[in-house]
């Protein structure tokens, strides 16, 4: 697109000179994600309000121009980028923590605040917010409600949609609207519920009130090491069945672990295939009980090591391994491509067996991080994009790993959402009636398809 | 039963199995003709009333366990299955869905849904919408459309499934559902006392509303003594913490006394099992110092009434007489509820008391909205007339 400079001058009239981006030197930091996809936005405009972030999409919307919602820029399914150009509203102005009401268990704050920030806040009242991406340091609020993300505590906890009680968005008309209520009884369509997860496509949330949970009395976080990647899932599914549900259940496989261990020195065992990352929390007495329990369990699979954090400095160093493995797989080779499936959890064993099986046949690495408890797999396919062919297939091993999932009765995405990079998958899990069905929903919120083209949709039904 | 809210019943269809269910919802949209779906008829009575006269689907027949594998904690059924017999397969493998449902003999999985309630036990704030991860459901067509799935985590494409919470079958209706269950706690222990002191029961209240793991239900309602408040705790967990908890609030109650009996059906349906010369009213707030106000104005008025507070999900509710004072009585409500930015609906009550009184959301961009989904799902305004809004 060539760039106007009326609509230029527009976006500096709304949000001030310093505020537009629109030299292509200055934007290609908005042209990516987490991911391999790529896109080169028109013009970048950072609001500081929500009146703001109305006159822009108003003028995008007159102007006939793609509005892309972007906050961190984090995302793991190309979600955020501008694959047919347009203008990136950027978020990350607006981030300020409103207010946190202790005596109701709500905070409320600005769509561009950062996942962790609210619960460091929120601690000084005793509260924190449960879910927490792996990003959750850089991370935008409003981008997880755009991907209703998850997190290794969403197992206990849930995911995003359970925790954001009410939502302000900005519709494509240019309406700043409020939709759910500061508690959950229902009083017509949950326009909260259908906008949370829709990857940005039915409008831009600007402000977010979230259900902040009492912090526990006690944690207990466990480091188990194992000799095959199924006893791990096998002991998984049997702490699952025992009735004990651990805020957490983490699993990664050697590549993972062992990359890990080189990365942080967390006392991961050399000679383990396999190790599972889980924690309890809750009352003292509780956790203690629950503690001896899942010691039990985990010994019918034949552990190599069982080992606690000793304190929370040993703690931090274990969920460090977890949380920063993909960083620290890029000592393997410079490129990896994360795949993001969910299965039922008692089908997690077979679906790793064939994870191996087709890591075999491709001739790529596949390092395995799974939020185990949940049957959340991320199944990391590490390569070399200098290696002429590669990516390609890379993108195609990751292809065939999602249709193992859908297969064994799995879903595309647990957590990163469809964006751009899985959507072309999405009749392997959908019936044309259910795209239409979903397509419709887009149309009744944005009929002039402006708001994040591109995404979630397959190419023939754009 | 021959009529809905004084609208006739024109005919009532029973599909035996998933493929007549489409046939049925095709021949009589194609007809153009209104259906309702019914599963135990058991709330009938409750949100918005039928404005027309009406076919009738009954969901009884279709009430099969589609899959369940335990281990999964995930299990998916037919939605004409009532919501006592799920309660009872999942009971077997020592789970449940996390929340009482009011009403749980004759209720349906699709009605419970429809209708979006959760009662007043919620296991970790669980609320139905929080525990449904897929549905299939027939839309205008008579097509089958899928949203979610079988597993607990889930973001691929759209949360259609939202759309079937609480609108009460104005897109069509459930053919199946699945849900995240639980892990049945291993202890449960039903604690209750009596305040004379107001104040001092919320205060009590107050200070365990964030135990969300193990103390479910909270509930605080007026005794069938005089000026008597009886403060209800359901305490789950381990023996240990159950027992701990139970000595902690022993300890933190001083001016009470243990409570007699507990009635916990009466808990359970309250505001769903009332006389038919009974209003329910419900107030949505997250207000805490809004509850007192109310009692205190019952009181003053000298009214007959029941009250239910939960302070933990921040709803309340009252029923009173429908009575030659009601019309007054319900304004007054209205006014405290309004004073306090809290939302009055009437649940249960004449047409003309819910037009009067409930809340109603002035956003004009949440009705434009709201009609839109209306037109595009159901553009003949053929499902459920009159539940969504008065069309």
């Amino acid at each position: 697109m060539i760039i106007n400079q009326s609509f230029t001058q527009k976006l500096i009239d709304i949000v001030g000179q310093e505020f537009v981006i629109v030299d292509k030197q200055d934007m290609i930091v908005y042209e990516s994600d987490g991911t391999h996809d790529r896109g080169m936005p028109d013009y970048v405009a950072l609001p500081s309000s929500v009146d703001e972030v109305s006159k822009l999409v108003m003028l995008a919307n007159e102007s006939n121009i793609p509005i892309i919602a972007r906050g961190s820029g984090t995302g793991l399914s190309g979600g955020s980028v501008p694959v047919k150009g347009g203008l990136i509203i950027s978020l990350n102005r607006m981030n300020k923590i409103l207010d946190i009401d202790p005596e109701k268990g709500i905070a409320k704050v600005e769509a561009g605040v950062i996942n962790l920030e609210i619960s460091k806040k929120a601690s000084e009242f005793g509260f924190f917010y449960a879910p927490d991406p792996s990003s959750q340091q850089a991370c935008s609020i409003g981008g997880n409600v755009a991907e209703n993300s998850g997190g290794p505590h969403c197992l206990a906890y849930g995911v995003t949609t359970n925790h954001i009680l009410a939502i302000e968005v900005v519709l494509p008309t240019g309406d700043i609207v409020w939709f759910g209520d500061f508690n959950k009884e229902n009083n017509g369509i949950d326009f909260r519920g259908l906008f949370i997860g829709s990857e940005g496509t039915f409008g831009i949330c600007t402000k977010v009130v979230v259900k902040l949970i009492k912090k526990p009395e006690m944690v207990k976080t466990f480091l188990i090491a194992f000799n095959n990647i199924l006893d791990a899932a096998n002991a998984t599914t049997a702490v699952i069945s025992s009735g004990i549900i651990p805020a957490s259940i983490e699993m990664m496989d050697k590549t993972a672990s062992q990359a890990a261990e080189e990365s942080t020195k967390a006392g991961i065992p050399k000679n383990s295939d396999t190790v599972l990352l889980i924690e309890i929390e809750g009352f003292e007495d509780e956790v203690t009980e629950q503690e001896l329990l899942i010691k039990d369990i985990i010994n019918e699979f034949d552990p190599i090591e069982i080992k606690l954090a000793a304190n929370e400095k040993q703690r931090e160093l274990f969920w460090k391994a977890r949380k920063g493995v993909l960083g620290a797989l890029g000592r393997l080779a410079p490129n990896y491509y994360l795949v993001d499936g969910t299965v039922p959890r008692t089908k997690l064993a077979p679906v790793l067996s064939e994870v191996n099986r087709l890591s075999k046949k491709y001739g790529l690495i596949v390092a395995n991080v799974l939020h185990a408890g949940d049957g959340n797999l991320h199944p990391c396919i590490i390569f070399d994009q200098q290696i002429p062919g590669n990516t390609e297939k890379a993108l195609s091993l990751g292809g065939e790993i999602l249709k193992i999932c859908v297969d064994n009765g799995g879903v595309l995405s647990g957590e990163h959402g469809i964006g751009y990079e899985k959507k072309e998958y999405m009749p392997l899990l959908f019936s044309d009636h259910d795209l239409e069905y979903m397509k419709n929903m887009k149309n009744i919120f944005d009929s002039k398809e402006l708001f994040n083209p591109g995404k979630i949709f397959p190419s023939l039904r754009e | 039963m021959t009529t809905i809210n004084e609208y006739k019943i024109l005919d009532t269809y029973s599909p035996q199995n998933k493929i007549r269910l489409s046939e049925i919802v095709l021949d009589l949209y194609s007809s153009n003709s209104k259906l309702m779906i019914l599963g135990g008829y058991s709330k009938i009575d409750y949100g918005n009333p039928v404005n027309a006269n009406t076919n009738v689907i009954e969901t009884s027949n279709l009430s099969n366990v589609i899959d369940y594998n335990p281990s999964d904690l995930t299990i998916t059924v037919e939605a004409g299955m009532k919501m006592a017999d799920l309660t009872k397969i999942l009971k077997q493998n020592n789970q449940f869905l996390g929340y009482k449902l009011p009403q749980l003999k004759n209720s349906t999985v699709g009605g419970a849904i429809s209708y979006g309630y959760s009662g007043n036990y919620r296991f970790n704030d669980i609320h139905i919408r929080d525990s449904i991860i897929g549905i299939e459901a027939v839309n205008q067509e008579g097509k089958f459309i899928k949203s979610g799935g079988q597993v607990v985590k889930n973001v691929s494409g759209y949360d259609m499934h939202k759309l079937f919470i609480g609108t009460n079958g104005s897109f069509g209706p459930l053919y199946s559902v699945s849900f995240k269950v639980y892990p049945t706690p291993s202890k449960e222990i039903l604690l209750a006392f009596e305040y004379t002191d107001l104040d001092e029961a919320i205060r009590i209240a107050q200070k365990y509303v964030f135990f969300n793991w193990n103390i479910p239900r909270l509930s605080l309602y007026k005794s069938s003594k005089d000026n008597h408040y009886k403060l209800v705790f359901n305490i789950v967990g381990t023996n240990q913490i159950v027992d701990k908890i139970d000595k902690m609030i022993h300890k933190d109650s001083i001016n009470k006394s243990n409570s007699e009996s507990v009635d916990e059906s009466y808990i359970n349906n309250f505001g769903y099992d009332i006389g038919t010369d009974e209003i329910y009213i419900k107030f949505t707030s997250h207000k805490n110092d809004f509850f007192k106000s109310l009692a205190e104005l019952m009181e003053l008025r000298n009214i007959q009434y029941k009250l239910m507070i939960n302070p933990i999900f921040g709803f309340s509710s009252i029923i009173i007489y429908d009575d030659e004072k009601s019309v007054d009585n319900i304004k007054k409500l209205r006014q405290i509820s309004d004073d306090n930015n809290v939302k009055l609906f009437i649940e249960r009550g004449s047409l003309k008391l819910k037009n009067k009184f409930n809340y109603k959301n002035n956003d004009n961009n949440l009705s434009n909205l709201t009609k839109l989904f209306k037109n595009t799902y159901d553009k003949k305004h053929l499902f459920s007339p009159g539940k969504l809004y008065d069309s």
